[in-house]
């Protein structure tokens, strides 16, 4: 079967550009400084000057919006980045040497994955403190086990592949037979899992601001924004519709692609 | 047997690494935890005396030794806050978490898995709808969701209560469907997955070739063997249920685990912290193991 693209990756992908590109020009486009406070027009309601309103703090809603569309690409891009280096080398490594060095890697695999990811995560920071940092590597040790799992077994299968086998016996060593011969047949599998990923950390990252456990609330972020708007929500709800409008084309957005990309690289899903 | 034995063993080891995860959080604290649970203002004498009811005079090994000789007898120490026994927290909060994701789980399977069933009977437009609406679901994250089902039900048409757990029902509903939404998203999109794929195979058309009815054959022989995935990813997402429950718990004022953990870190409140995610941990462990038994159980294959 030809592999097509589909509608669902045309979608994904153009939206998602669409909000990188606010998340990027947020300096230049927003209409006022996100963090300017107008105390005299607390939780005032959408107008031509303020298209999404103002907040409880009088700052102005869509400037505060697009800056929260930065903290959200920028630490779930590094978590789902990093998270898939670590799993790839921690999953070829073990699928390549087998025994001992598998059993070992496997059994921490193994324990990272005996908690619920959120929980891990939220215990870490509630500890930790609340910093971007600690925000990116609380997600990342929550985040590469399952990676690691699924590089592992593809690994298992393709080092049984002629072409690999025939590559090893002409001479190319463990790490050229893995760059060369064994990761491209994973980037497939590795952009689907990125995509679905993403979708869990961005989701996670604004679960954990809104608990107030994320992003410290000096940088405007989506979850803190949907959190002081759950604390108003019978006088401003704009306030919680806004912000979450933004997560849900993100979360959206992501899902879209992974779907999308899933029935790319292997079309008998569908 | 020898699966059953090394699923068992393998959630031992996942206990006993929550055990010492749990441990060791109060060491992940920058600085001295007493310095900030009691402020710059303490006194000598109380900073003695907190820091030997928590154990942190001792060496490193020492702790972590008495931790789990005390964990043995049930003794997960006392909360700073309210000098109660932990574990007397803790058994207080879980009915309340307990009935929440039960209701919930019960309310996602109806809808999910009955929506799947339909939408694989019905196919065409029915089909496509229910998946559209499915994938919406899925990307609507908890906190954005139920704040708008708060406004819409409980703030502008009053139907429902919103908060704080009372003594009818109607509590459960908003907090329950919350939860329940995407998750039988999730749910539906499986079922349905799992449902196309069985019904492509050669038992299926067998039956069909003998003369029984297509819905009897589709539900009956189908649903049957589709149960399999359907049940795997029920204990997949129990872990999003779980931590579901902890986000509606904190917006709703749920009185449950969920709400506990969240007040103790505030207050910090370590051993509290401590207790709460070791038992919502264990029962994370639990679950999937039960889930992995139902699944040896059903599969016959995998009983060797």
């Amino acid at each position: 079967m030809r592999k097509k693209v589909n509608i669902k990756i045309i979608i994904g992908l153009s939206s998602l550009c669409l909000l990188s590109l606010f998340a990027l020009l947020a300096p230049l486009i927003r209409p006022y400084d996100p963090l300017a406070m107008n105390l005299s027009r607390l939780l005032e309601v959408p107008s031509l000057k303020h298209p999404f309103g103002l907040d409880e703090n009088g700052m102005d809603l869509l400037s505060q919006v697009l800056y929260g569309a930065r903290v959200s690409l920028w630490v779930a891009g590094q978590v789902v980045c990093i998270s898939l280096l670590v799993g790839l080398m921690v999953g070829s490594i073990s699928a390549w040497f087998g025994s001992v060095v598998d059993q070992i890697l496997m059994r921490l695999v193994d324990m990272v994955s005996a908690f619920p990811r959120f929980l891990l995560a939220l215990a870490l920071l509630a500890m930790l403190g609340t910093s971007v940092f600690n925000l990116i590597l609380a997600l990342c040790l929550s985040g590469w086990a399952g990676f690691a799992r699924l590089v592992r077994a593809e690994v298992l299968h393709l080092k049984k592949e002629e072409y690999v086998l025939s590559a090893l016996s002409y001479g190319a060593g463990p790490v050229r037979a893995m760059v060369c011969y064994i990761w491209p047949n994973l980037l497939g599998l590795l952009l689907v899992q990125a995509a679905f990923s993403l979708v869990a950390v961005v989701i996670a990252e604004a679960g954990l601001s809104f608990l107030g456990l994320g992003v410290p609330p000096d940088i405007p972020s989506w979850g803190r924004l949907l959190s002081s708007g759950r604390q108003v929500l019978g006088e401003a709800p704009h306030l919680s519709l806004f912000p979450g409008l933004a997560l849900f084309s993100l979360v959206l957005s992501f899902q879209l692609l992974g779907d999308g990309l899933r029935d790319f690289f292997d079309p008998t899903t569908q | 047997m020898k699966t059953m034995v090394q699923r068992g063993l393998l959630s031992l080891l996942a206990i006993f690494t929550v055990c010492s995860f749990s441990f060791f959080l109060i060491h992940l604290v920058p600085g001295d935890p007493v310095d900030l649970i009691l402020g710059d203002q303490a006194s000598a004498l109380d900073r003695e005396k907190l820091r030997e009811s928590l154990g942190l005079d001792q060496s490193l090994w020492k702790q972590y030794k008495g931790f789990f000789l005390k964990l043995l007898k049930g003794d997960l120490s006392f909360s700073l806050h309210s000098g109660e026994p932990v574990l007397t927290e803790l058994k207080q909060a879980l009915p309340a978490t307990f009935q929440l994701a039960f209701f919930a789980l019960f309310l996602a399977i109806m809808w999910g898995v009955s929506a799947g069933i339909f939408s694989v009977l019905k196919r065409g437009l029915w089909d496509t709808g229910l998946s559209l609406l499915s994938l919406l679901a899925m990307s609507l994250p908890v906190f954005f969701l139920a704040p708008i089902l708060i406004w819409l039900f409980a703030l502008q048409l009053s139907w429902l209560p919103v908060s704080e757990k009372g003594d009818s029902w109607f509590y459960f509903i908003l907090p329950a469907v919350s939860l329940a939404l995407p998750l039988g998203a999730v749910l539906l999109k499986m079922s349905r997955a799992a449902l196309l794929e069985v019904i492509e195979k050669d038992y299926i058309r067998t039956a069909k070739a003998k003369g029984l009815s297509s819905l009897k054959v589709n539900l009956k022989h189908g649903l049957k063997n589709a149960l399999v995935p359907i049940v795997t990813v029920v204990g997949l997402q129990s872990g999003a249920l779980l931590t579901g429950t902890v986000i509606v718990e904190s917006i709703f004022d749920w009185p449950g685990l969920g709400l506990l953990l969240l007040e103790a870190i505030q207050r910090r409140d370590y051993p509290l912290v401590q207790g709460a995610v070791l038992l919502i941990s264990v029962i994370y462990v639990l679950v999937n193991l039960i889930v992995d038994l139902i699944y040896i159980y059903i599969h016959p294959k995998m009983r060797t």
